[in-house]
C-alpha cells in the first residue's frame, strides 16, 4: 500500500472524529470543553511510543498476524458500535426524508459500495470532504453569529466528564495502522488540534446560542443548526444532512475499508473482504448490547495505541542491544 | 495467418506465385515483372497505395538504368549501397513483413535468386488535409489539427518539437488490419518502467482490427472505473504540452486523436486558450468551469430534491413562483426532469448523427419548437426547462466530460428525487470515492487535489503566468505513488 500523506491522515483523522462531535448526545456546561482538552493531551501522550517507532514502524504490525487480528477485532467492534450510534442518531437526521430502515438500509449499501474503493481513495476523498466540512462550519458560525449570547456560557460549568469521554475515540488506532514516521506527528498535532476547537465551537455556540433551550436536548448539533440560519426567509437546515451523510460514510467506509486492508494482509487469498467486515460489523451491532460494545472499544484504545507501539519499540531495542 | 514468417523462395516464380495465391489474387496487387540489370525481378505495388508520380522518377528511372550485374546478389547490393531511392528502405525477410509493407504503401522489389526483397517508401495514398479540431477549437492558438494519416501527425508534432528528445516508437496493432502505433515521449521527462508499462499493456492487447482509438484505450486503463485514466486530444500543440510535463501519447493511423497517459482529472478543465489569455482572466475562467460542473450534474437534482422535499431552503416568493409552475403539471418533479434531459439527448444525438445541414435544423426545431410545444402545452413547466437548459449548457463547457455529465445528472435527479439531499449526499459519496479510486500506473487521478501538492496548485486553482510557470521543471512523475 502506497503511503498516505500528512493531510490525508490528518483529514481522515479529523473528519472521523467529527461524526463522534457533531453527534454528542448532550450539552451540559463549559466543563465540555476542559474534558476534551485533557481528552486531546492523554491521546497526544499515548500516542508517544508511536512517534518515537523508527521509519514506516507501523510496517512491523503487519508483519504479525496476530497483532493484525487485533486490530481486526478492535475495528469490527468499533464499526458496530458506530452502525449502532448511527441507529439512534438516523431518526432524528432521516425520518423526514426517507424513513428510519429505510435511510440506515441506503447508508449500509452506500458503504458497501464505497468501502470496496480501498482504503487509498477513502483517504483521498477525505481532503475533499473536510473543504466541504469547512464551508458548512463557516455557514454555521455565520447563522449563529447574530444570536450568540455569552450570558447563557456562565450558567454552566459541568460535563467535564462527558467532554471527556466523547473525544475519546478510536482514531488513534487509524493512526497505527496507517501512520509512518513521514506523516505522522504533523498529522497528530493537527488532528488533536482541530478535533478540540471543533468540539469546543460546538459545544459554545450550542451554549450560547441554545442556551438551556438545548440542555437535556438529544443530538444538540442538529438543534442548534436550526437555530443558526444564516439567511431570512429561507432555511439551511437541509444542508447539513448532506455533511453528516458525508461523514457518515466517509467514517463507516474507514473503519470498513481498514478492516478490510488488514484481513487481506493476514489471508491473502481471501476476496470480498470489505462487504464481510461490513457485514460482521452489522452482526456485531445488532448481537452484542451497546454498553459491551463500547466499554470494549474504549478498553481497546490504549492497547492497541500505546501498549503495541511501546512493545515493538522495545522488542526493537532489546533486538539491537542484543545483535551488537 | 498463412503467410505469418513464411519465407521468400529463391526462384521468381515461386515468390510470385505464393504472392498471388497469399493474397488470394486480390484485385489491388500489382505485379510488374522486368528485367532489372540483366536479372529477371519484379516490382510490386498496391493499387491506391503508392504515388505512381514518385514510383516513376525516384524507383522506376534509376532501377532501369543500372548496368548489367552478375547476379541477383550483386543487384541489391549495388541498389542497397550506391543508390537513394527512398528514404525508407527497408529490407524484408518474410511475408508477412512484405504483406505489412506492401499496404503501407511501399513498392517491393524481387529479384531471380535472392530469398530477400528491397521495400521502397513511395506512399501516395489520399488522405483528408489539415483542418480545425471540431471538438477543441480556440481562439488565440493554433488551428491545425491532427489528420488521420500517422506520419502527417507525427511530423506535426515534430514541428513543434525540435528536439532529439522527442522519440517516436513505431509499431503495428491488430492481426489483420496491422494498424501503425506511434509511441511518443521525451527521454528526459519519462521514467522508463511507465514506459515499459504502456508497452505491455499494449502488448496484451490480442487484437484483430484497431479502427479507432477506443479500441486501444481499455487496454490502457489498468482498473475498471467510471471515469476516463486516458485522455485524447485532437490537438497537436495541446499534445507537445502533455509531453512536455512527462506524459506518454500513442497515436494511431488512421484516428484523428492522440492517446495520452496519464491523465488528471484536472485536465479536463484546462484549454489552450487558457495559456494565451492574462492570468488573472484564465484563473476566472478556470473557476467559472469548475462552477459550469457542479451545475451541469447537481443543479436539476438540486431544483427536484429542495423543491419536493426541503422547501424550506427556498424563501417565499421562489417558492410561490415554483409552485404556481408546478401546479398544473401532469408528472412529478423527477419524472419531469428526466422527461426534459432525455428528450435533450434524443435531439443532440438526432442532430449529430445526421449530415450537418439536416443537422442544425433537427436542433432548431428540438430547441425552440418542441420545447415551446411542450411547455405550452403544460406537459413541461418552465422553471424546469430553465433549470434544464442551463445544466445542459454548463456541460458544454467541459466537452471532455460530457458523457459522465449526463449520466450522473439523470442519476442525481432520480436520487433527489426520491431521497432529497439525503439522496445527493449519498450518490455524491459513491461518485466522489470512484473518483478517488481511479489510478492508473500509480497516477491517482485526483492529483494535485488529493493527494496535495502545491507546486501543481498553481496550474489548478489559479493559473500564474509563464514567468512563474518557467521555474520548477514540472513533470507528472511528481503525481506518482509507489505501491
Amino acid at each position: 500500500m502506497s503511503r498516505i500523506d500528512s493531510r490525508q491522515l490528518f483529514a481522515l483523522l479529523f473528519l472521523s472524529s467529527a461524526w463522534n462531535v457533531i453527534g454528542i448526545s448532550g450539552i451540559y456546561g463549559t466543563g465540555q470543553i476542559l474534558g476534551a482538552l485533557l481528552a486531546c493531551i492523554l491521546g497526544l501522550l499515548l500516542s508517544i511510543p508511536l512517534l518515537m517507532l523508527p521509519e514506516y514502524g507501523t510496517e512491523r504490525i503487519y508483519h504479525r498476524k496476530l497483532l493484525c487480528l487485533l486490530y481486526v477485532l478492535f475495528f469490527v467492534l468499533w464499526g458496530a458500535n458506530s452502525l449502532r450510534e448511527l441507529n439512534h442518531s438516523a431518526p432524528i437526521q432521516l425520518l423526514n426524508v426517507s424513513g428510519h430502515w429505510k435511510g440506515l438500509v441506503l447508508i449500509f449499501i452506500t458503504c458497501l459500495l464505497t468501502s470496496t474503493n480501498g482504503i487509498k481513495a477513502t483517504a483521498r476523498s477525505a481532503p475533499i470532504i473536510l473543504t466541504v466540512m469547512t464551508c458548512s462550519a463557516l455557514i454555521l458560525i455565520v447563522g449563529a453569529w447574530k444570536r450568540i449570547d455569552l450570558d447563557t456560557l456562565l450558567m454552566e460549568s459541568n460535563g467535564f466528564k462527558e467532554g471527556f469521554a466523547s473525544c475519546m475515540t478510536g482514531e488513534l488506532a487509524v493512526a497505527v495502522v496507517l501512520g509512518h514516521k513521514g506523516n505522522l506527528k504533523k498529522a497528530l498535532i493537527q488532528y488533536f488540534t482541530a478535533k478540540w476547537i471543533l468540539y469546543s465551537v460546538i459545544v459554545f455556540l450550542c451554549l450560547t446560542v441554545g442556551g438551556r433551550l438545548l440542555q437535556n436536548q438529544p443530538y444538540p448539533f442538529f438543534i442548534l443548526t436550526s437555530l443558526s440560519q444564516p439567511l431570512q426567509g429561507q432555511r439551511a437546515d437541509a444542508f447539513y444532512i448532506l455533511v453528516f451523510v458525508m461523514l457518515t460514510i466517509l467514517h463507516i467506509t474507514l473503519q470498513t475499508s481498514l478492516t478490510a486492508h488488514l484481513l487481506e494482509t493476514i489471508f491473502p487469498k481471501l476476496k470480498g473482504t470489505a462487504p464481510i467486515s461490513l457485514m460482521v460489523m452489522l452482526l456485531l451491532a445488532w448481537a452484542i448490547p451497546e454498553r459491551v460494545l463500547q466499554f470494549s472499544e474504549h478498553c481497546m484504545i490504549p492497547i492497541l495505541v500505546f501498549a503495541v507501539p511501546m512493545g515493538i519499540r522495545l522488542f526493537q531495542t532489546r533486538k539491537k542491544v542484543v545483535t551488537s | 495467418m498463412p503467410y505469418e514468417n513464411k519465407p521468400i523462395p529463391p526462384e521468381l516464380q515461386d515468390q510470385i506465385a505464393n504472392l498471388k495465391y497469399l493474397a488470394e489474387y486480390s484485385s489491388d496487387l500489382l505485379v510488374n515483372s522486368v528485367k532489372i540489370g540483366g536479372i529477371s525481378c519484379a516490382l510490386i505495388g498496391c493499387e491506391g497505395m503508392l504515388s505512381t508520380t514518385i514510383l516513376t522518377e525516384l524507383v522506376l528511372q534509376p532501377l532501369m538504368s543500372i548496368p548489367p550485374q552478375q547476379n541477383s546478389q550483386a543487384l541489391f547490393t549495388h541498389i542497397q549501397q550506391e543508390m537513394l531511392l527512398s528514404m525508407d528502405r527497408p529490407t524484408v525477410w518474410n511475408y508477412d513483413d512484405l504483406f505489412r509493407l506492401l499496404h503501407s504503401g511501399f513498392a517491393v522489389l524481387l529479384a531471380e535468386g535472392e530469398t530477400k526483397a528491397l521495400a521502397f517508401g513511395v506512399q501516395g495514398y489520399e488522405k483528408r488535409s489539415i483542418n480545425e479540431p471540431s471538438g477543441e477549437a480556440n481562439l488565440l492558438g493554433s488551428h491545425e489539427g491532427f489528420t488521420e494519416a500517422i506520419r502527417t501527425n507525427m511530423s506535426m508534432l515534430r514541428r513543434r518539437m525540435k528536439t532529439p528528445l522527442l522519440k517516436f516508437e513505431l509499431s503495428s496493432m491488430g492481426s489483420l488490419s496491422k494498424t501503425d502505433i506511434c509511441l511518443c515521449w521525451l527521454t528526459d521527462r519519462v521514467p522508463p518502467k511507465l514506459l515499459q508499462d504502456i508497452r505491455n499493456s499494449l502488448e496484451s492487447a490480442q487484437l484483430e482490427t484497431v479502427l479507432s482509438a477506443g479500441y486501444i484505450q481499455p487496454f490502457l486503463e489498468q482498473k475498471r472505473n467510471f471515469f476516463d485514466t486516458v485522455s485524447t486530444t485532437e490537438r497537436p500543440d495541446v499534445l507537445a504540452a502533455k509531453l512536455l510535463e512527462g506524459r506518454v501519447a500513442i497515436l494511431i493511423d488512421g484516428n484523428p486523436f492522440a492517446l495520452v497517459v496519464p491523465k488528471l482529472f484536472v485536465e479536463s478543465f484546462q484549454t489552450l486558450d487558457d495559456y494565451n489569455f492574462k492570468p488573472w482572466y484564465a484563473c476566472f475562467l478556470r473557476w467559472v468551469k469548475y462552477g459550469a460542473f457542479l451545475l451541469a450534474i447537481l443543479l436539476p437534482a438540486l431544483y427536484v430534491a429542495i423543491s419536493v422535499h426541503h422547501p424550506e431552503m427556498l424563501n417565499r416568493t421562489l417558492l410561490l413562483l415554483l409552485s404556481h409552475a408546478e401546479a398544473d403539471e401532469p408528472l412529478s418533479l423527477p419524472m419531469e426532469a428526466i422527461e426534459v434531459l432525455l428528450m435533450y439527448e434524443v435531439i443532440r444525438e438526432a442532430g449529430l448523427r445526421l449530415p450537418k445541414a439536416v443537422g442544425g435544423a433537427v436542433g432548431l426545431i428540438g430547441g425552440l419548437i418542441i420545447g415551446d410545444a411542450a411547455v405550452a402545452s403544460g406537459l413541461i413547466s418552465t422553471p424546469m426547462l430553465t433549470m434544464a437548459a442551463i445544466s445542459v449548457t454548463a456541460g458544454f463547457i467541459i466537452p471532455d466530460l460530457n458523457s459522465i455529465i449526463t449520466v450522473l445528472r439523470i442519476a442525481f435527479i432520480l436520487a433527489g428525487g426520491f431521497w432529497g439531499l439525503f439522496g445527493i449526499g449519498l450518490l455524491g459519496m459513491i461518485v466522489l470515492l470512484r473518483v478517488c479510486s481511479a489510478e492508473d500506473y500509480g497516477f491517482p487521478i485526483t492529483a494535485p487535489l488529493s493527494p496535495f501538492y502545491r507546486k501543481g496548485m498553481r496550474d489548478v486553482m489559479t493559473r500564474v503566468n509563464f514567468r512563474q510557470m518557467q521555474s520548477g521543471n514540472f513533470t507528472v512523475e511528481e503525481y506518482h505513488e509507489q505501491d
